[in-house]
């Protein structure tokens, strides 16, 4: 008689967690978002080790398209020692035995919170972003129901009159993270919360990009050589933040998205949010290889 | 009539291996993706790559149907994958074998405004796929994933079943997404995204 007791169980878990069922759901719904760019695919997002709202849409992504000879490299706001990239990078080590690497031109899938790496990412890499709210129309409609019509309908008047409400108020749009994109000309996303900084990286990149918001059960893509075009006006061009005369603390480096560190004494600091980058400049200023990847 | 249950596709890391090339090829539009060798044994007729394809994204969860149909082929991807055989207007999946005319293509499901996604997906089984100029069809692609324009020779494709493809994607968003799939597991994706030129080339 078959005794479940005796047998012996090699392993705790499928391969990257997740059952196969579940799997092959996200890569449907993956290969939907990449042929339909921008526009936001339902998928059922089940229950994870990770509470919902703590990376769970992109760490289901990349648990469907991750495969034994992947490098993966998890980041939170640029960081590879953030909490939340540790722990999402622990679970996947854990579960797929995949090697890893901060280095991000080693990297095969990135797994990203809240920022774009510096080094710019070629076509052999897949960027997985993690986001919180996947809705750009959030911002101005809170029936999920009526947002979906207006993307039906391309009908982004409301957002347009919020920007315009935002310049006449404060003279300038006042959305740092999260700037509305409008993409291939068709849908407009919320590019997770990024900064401005990263928004023109999404724009005809060699690189495919795939969103995941798990508490929200929506993944929508950004395809290589898309175009991705910040909402702005003729007379009020989108800009990105500004950095001039500025230089990172620690490695020197201008011309990368800076942290803002307050000293204590009044003053400010400012430090690289991408820490291998950081890691990286530092290295090659000093003359040494540790560059922090092991 | 027994159907073979095919015990040798890894059903995890097979399934893995040609999703990615699948996620590569949609996501570049024109691009001509080597599939992996695979052990199995499909019956007269049906492709190993096509029926590799269906391995990989069908389940119960999900139904499709056979143009022309075919019942062996029916009976061996339903034993396969546990998918529901379905009407071409109805199913999800829709496996084409590209040299026969298959007007029901014309039924296809195209998604609604409200959920595009919907819209099929087509598996086509081909002769030859080449990224070099060759006898055939000639297609040029371009929109997005593809850098400029990208442009394939592909044999084995009845002109009638691109026509009526490339018919069903005439409303944006709206549409169907089409791999095609050669037998020597050469793959091209043609989503609804991309603007396709055609021409004969003989």
């Amino acid at each position: 008689m078959l005794n479940l007791r005796t047998i012996e169980r090699k392993h705790g878990y499928n391969f990257a967690f997740l059952d196969e069922n579940t799997k092959r759901e996200v890569r449907r719904k993956t290969l939907k978002a990449v042929a339909i760019p921008g526009h936001q695919v339902p998928f059922a997002s089940p229950e994870l080790p990770i509470a919902r709202g703590w990376g769970t849409g992109g760490l289901q992504v990349t648990m469907a398209i991750i495969g034994p000879d992947d490098v993966l490299k998890v980041i939170d706001q640029g960081c590879d020692g953030g909490v939340n990239a540790v722990n999402i990078r622990k679970l996947l080590v854990k579960t797929t035995g995949v090697r890893t690497t901060f280095a991000t031109g080693e990297a095969t899938i990135v797994q990203t919170r809240h920022r774009i790496p510096e080094e710019k990412l070629r076509a052999d890499q897949i960027l997985v972003l993690q986001v919180p709210i996947p809705e750009p129309l959030r911002f101005v409609e809170a029936s999920m129901a009526k947002t979906r019509e207006m993307h039906a309908e391309m009908d982004y008047s409301r957002m347009w009159v919020f920007l315009y409400e935002n310049i006449v108020k404060w003279g300038e749009i006042t959305i740092g993270a999260r700037y509305p994109s409008l993409v291939n000309g068709r849908y407009l996303i919320d590019p997770s919360p990024i900064p401005r900084w990263d928004v023109p990286k999404l724009h005809m990149a060699d690189t495919l990009f795939l969103f995941g918001a798990g508490r929200e059960k929506r993944i929508y893509a950004v395809p290589p050589h898309t175009s991705v075009e910040p909402l702005q006006f003729d007379d009020v061009p989108f800009r990105v933040e500004d950095f001039a005369g500025r230089a990172c603390l620690r490695c020197g480096a201008t011309g990368t998205f800076l942290n803002e560190i307050f000293d204590g004494r009044g003053g400010k600091l400012y430090v690289c949010s991408d820490s291998y980058n950081c890691d990286a400049v530092k290295a090659k200023r000093e003359g040494t290889t540790d560059g922090g990847g092991q | 009539m027994s159907v073979l249950f095919e015990a040798a596709f890894n059903r995890v890391f097979d399934s893995q291996n040609l999703y990615r090339r699948m996620l590569d090829a949609i996501a570049r539009p024109g691009k001509v993706v080597a599939l992996p060798c695979l052990d199995i044994c499909p019956p007269s007729g049906l492709s190993v790559y096509a029926s590799g394809l269906a391995f990989t994204l069908l389940d119960g969860d999900t139904s499709f149907a056979i143009l022309p149909a075919s019942e062996p082929w029916q009976d061996y991807l339903t034993v396969n994958t546990g998918a529901r055989p379905a009407a071409p207007a109805d199913a999800e999946f829709i496996l084409l074998a590209g040299r026969e005319y298959g007007p029901q293509i014309t039924v296809a499901r195209r998604g609604d405004l409200l959920a595009p996604e919907r819209g099929a997906t087509i598996f086509a089984m081909v002769d030859a796929i080449d990224s070099a100029a060759g006898g055939g069809l000639r297609l040029t692609f371009a929109g997005p994933g593809v850098d400029g324009r990208a442009a394939v020779s592909v044999t084995g494709l009845n002109v009638a079943n691109l026509e009526n493809i490339l018919s069903l994607n005439r409303e944006y968003p709206l549409g169907v997404d089409c791999f095609l799939a050669d037998r020597q597991g050469r793959l091209v994706a043609m989503p609804r995204s991309t603007a396709v030129q055609w021409e004969v080339v003989s």
